[in-house]
């Protein structure tokens, strides 16, 4: 039983990052139709400006916005100078674009950071453990999580009452309708990567918190797409609910079955629910099924 | 995908047989001679590094021909190219160094299962398409690699002696060299005539709309998973000669990027061609040796950059993202279209059309 709690938490706390990341996926499927497999690299790239801002002597606060701004300024810039291009185009051209740009990303972490590891020198939350009768909770991951919740709550509140939140809403439903109510598409689909962009950022001072920055933290990324697909393409609720559910079943069955199916159970997990997934229920729990018209 | 495309002038199609030739003019045949005369005589004058790339490029045209079938021609976003590769790779090192059976059949069966595990993870694709099954080939990447890990030899793999033929071992790399380009040649004739038969047509129809393809009477899970498996063949094979050429198999062979860079050959060549695979490869295997090149000349010019390794790296991913990205945007049909153009323009020199 113990350990089944320990198992549970750490689930839990794992899958609050896998939320983050997903739900950055969703933000931009949702206006632009486009999944964007470089979200993972968004966040290791977060990570690193924020990290290079430290190491330069700014205060952690400043730094913090900093990088959050940086972050969205460079994931704006993707869309305007990548992604714009491409609106109209087939799906196998977006996807393209965004599979060779998480290796892009890549190649400039490599050539400015270079592979090792790097810590962030200062921490923004409290260290440490609380102790909560047998469990040992990790104050960093327990402020993830609570972080995690924060944003989602800004975003519902955004996409709910702001004048911008609801405009993207439409477009998102609709193209053609978001038009010809006056909205501007552009405009939306930059707001979307932006939001996408400080997601990642938040993402990424997490990560870098709890695990060291590296550019192979970008396969997270990878394994919060089974997180996006489990919740439904469309949906920020269900992003939040298929991070969990990945981040229990990596830490359950990497807890569980490493014993009768080797020891990488736990990392392959989130790869095989992608595949349960699309076999039994391509749309994801919360997604809407589309009806295709020859 | 492919624009109609301008035929020399003076040459009429009076029958169906006419219009689906390959090579039209006698001039057309006496430049693939030359070129096969090329391709044969190339290991006499190679030094042993050109030679190696030959060979590579070999099997690389080997598995985006196959990837350009199943992205090309049906539509289907297979990001897993490389773990199929593996398949391939770990299958026929196994048959042949702990079972004992001839290279030639260890390498058709690496074909067959590199397909059979195709099969397995594309049977998704029924009631998916677009970036779904981009997304089940993904997963079906890493759960392929992990399961090779666990269960078929770990990381390291097994060793990949030589193939060997009546007595005749393929020990040389020269002997290697005809060996890869006799499969090259035949499989990517194979596509060739694949696209322009029965099964290329439906599968085709499939990519631009699978449900009018269904209503025309093609059956589309059948199409799907055939193109599938041809593609997975094709992979499988490849990734069989890659691990006979080096004499091992070695897991962090086919990284997860290489899928990318498969995919990327596609599309920079150009969809649904194998000239355009073949354009597509050549392309980046040139690209790769100039990245592997120009680290070392900054670091004469500039000595102060010593992350030598990092460098390489880092500039190979960057490099072919922005070329992949460049030509997503400027040219989606692809080098062979530019070619095609470049073609036409000779032929009705000095007029513009």
């Amino acid at each position: 039983m113990d350990t089944f709690l320990v198992l549970i938490v750490s689930g839990l706390f794992s899958g609050s990052i896998y939320c983050l990341i997903a739900v950055g996926f969703v933000v931009v499927y949702k206006s632009t139709k486009i999944l964007n497999f470089s979200q993972g690299m968004l966040v290791v790239l977060g990570a690193y400006l924020l990290w290079s801002l430290l190491s330069l002597g700014v205060p952690a606060w400043l730094a913090l916005i900093g990088g959050f701004a940086l972050t969205m300024g460079a994931s704006m810039c993707i869309e305007r100078v990548c992604m714009r291009p491409l609106i109209g185009q087939s799906i196998l051209a977006s996807v393209m674009v965004t599979l060779s740009l998480m290796g892009g990303l890549r190649g400039i972490v490599l050539l400015i950071w270079g592979a090792q590891g790097k810590k962030f020198p200062v921490d923004f939350v409290p260290t440490g453990v609380w102790n909560l009768g047998m469990l040992n909770v990790p104050k960093e991951k327990a402020f993830a999580l609570m972080a995690c919740v924060c944003l989602i709550v800004v975003l519902y509140l955004f996409f709910k009452f702001t004048r911008t939140g609801l405009g993207m809403k439409v477009i998102s439903e609709d193209h053609f309708i978001g038009q010809i109510v006056g909205l501007k598409i552009n405009r939306a689909f930059s707001y979307s990567w932006g939001i996408a962009g400080l997601v990642a950022a938040v993402g990424g001072t997490f990560l870098g918190m709890i695990i060291s920055i590296r550019p192979e933290l970008e396969e997270i990324g990878l394994k919060a797409l089974a997180a996006m697909l489990l919740g439904g393409l469309e949906s920020i609720p269900g992003a939040i609910i298929g991070g969990l559910i990945i981040g229990l079943a990596e830490a359950l069955s990497g807890g569980y079955l490493s014993g009768y199916l080797g020891s990488g159970i736990g990392e392959v997990s989130p790869y095989i629910l992608i595949i349960v997934v699309l076999l039994i229920r391509p749309y994801g729990l919360f997604g809407w099924k589309k009806i295709e018209r020859v | 995908m492919m624009t109609a495309k301008m035929k020399p002038g003076g040459y009429y199609d009076r029958t169906y047989e006419q219009t689906l030739r390959i090579l039209y003019t006698p001039w057309q045949w006496v430049a693939l001679i030359i070129f096969m005369l090329f391709l044969i005589i190339f290991p006499t004058f190679a030094s042993s590094h050109l030679l190696t790339i030959g060979i590579r490029l070999g099997i690389t045209i080997i598995t985006v021909v196959g990837l350009n079938i199943v992205v090309g021609s049906t539509g289907l976003l297979n990001v897993g190219q490389a773990a199929f590769m593996a398949v391939g790779a770990y299958c026929s090192s196994m048959l042949m160094s702990k079972v004992g059976i001839n290279f030639f059949p260890a390498l058709l069966a690496a074909g067959i299962a590199g397909a059979l595990v195709g099969l397995l993870f594309g049977a998704p694709s029924l009631r998916i398409k677009g970036f779904y099954v981009a997304l089940a080939t993904l997963a079906g990447y890493f759960i392929i690699i992990w399961a090779l890990i666990e269960w078929f030899g770990g990381i390291t793999g097994h060793p990949a002696p030589r193939p060997e033929i009546f007595g005749f071992t393929f020990e040389s790399d020269i002997s290697f060299y005809y060996l890869v380009g006799a499969i090259t040649l035949f499989l990517s004739l194979f596509a060739r005539n694949l696209f322009r038969s029965r099964v290329g047509r439906a599968f085709v129809s499939l990519r631009d709309h699978d449900i009018a393809a269904e209503i025309l009477g093609i059956n589309v899970f059948r199409y799907k998973m055939l193109s599938f498996g041809v593609g997975c063949f094709y992979a499988g094979i490849a990734g069989a000669l890659q691990a006979h050429f080096w004499g091992y198999t070695n897991i962090e062979a086919f990284p997860f990027s290489d899928s990318i860079w498969f995919l990327g050959m596609v599309i920079v060549g150009g969809l649904g061609s194998v000239l355009g695979s073949v354009f597509g490869a050549v392309l980046f295997v040139a690209l790769d040796e100039v990245v592997v090149v120009v680290p070392s000349l900054v670091l004469a010019l500039f000595p102060s950059f010593a992350d030598f390794g990092q460098m390489e790296a880092g500039l190979k991913w960057l490099v072919f993202s922005i070329v992949i990205i460049v030509f997503v945007i400027f040219e989606p049909n692809g080098m062979v279209h530019r070619w095609n153009l470049i073609k036409s323009s000779f032929r009705v020199y000095p007029f513009n059309y």
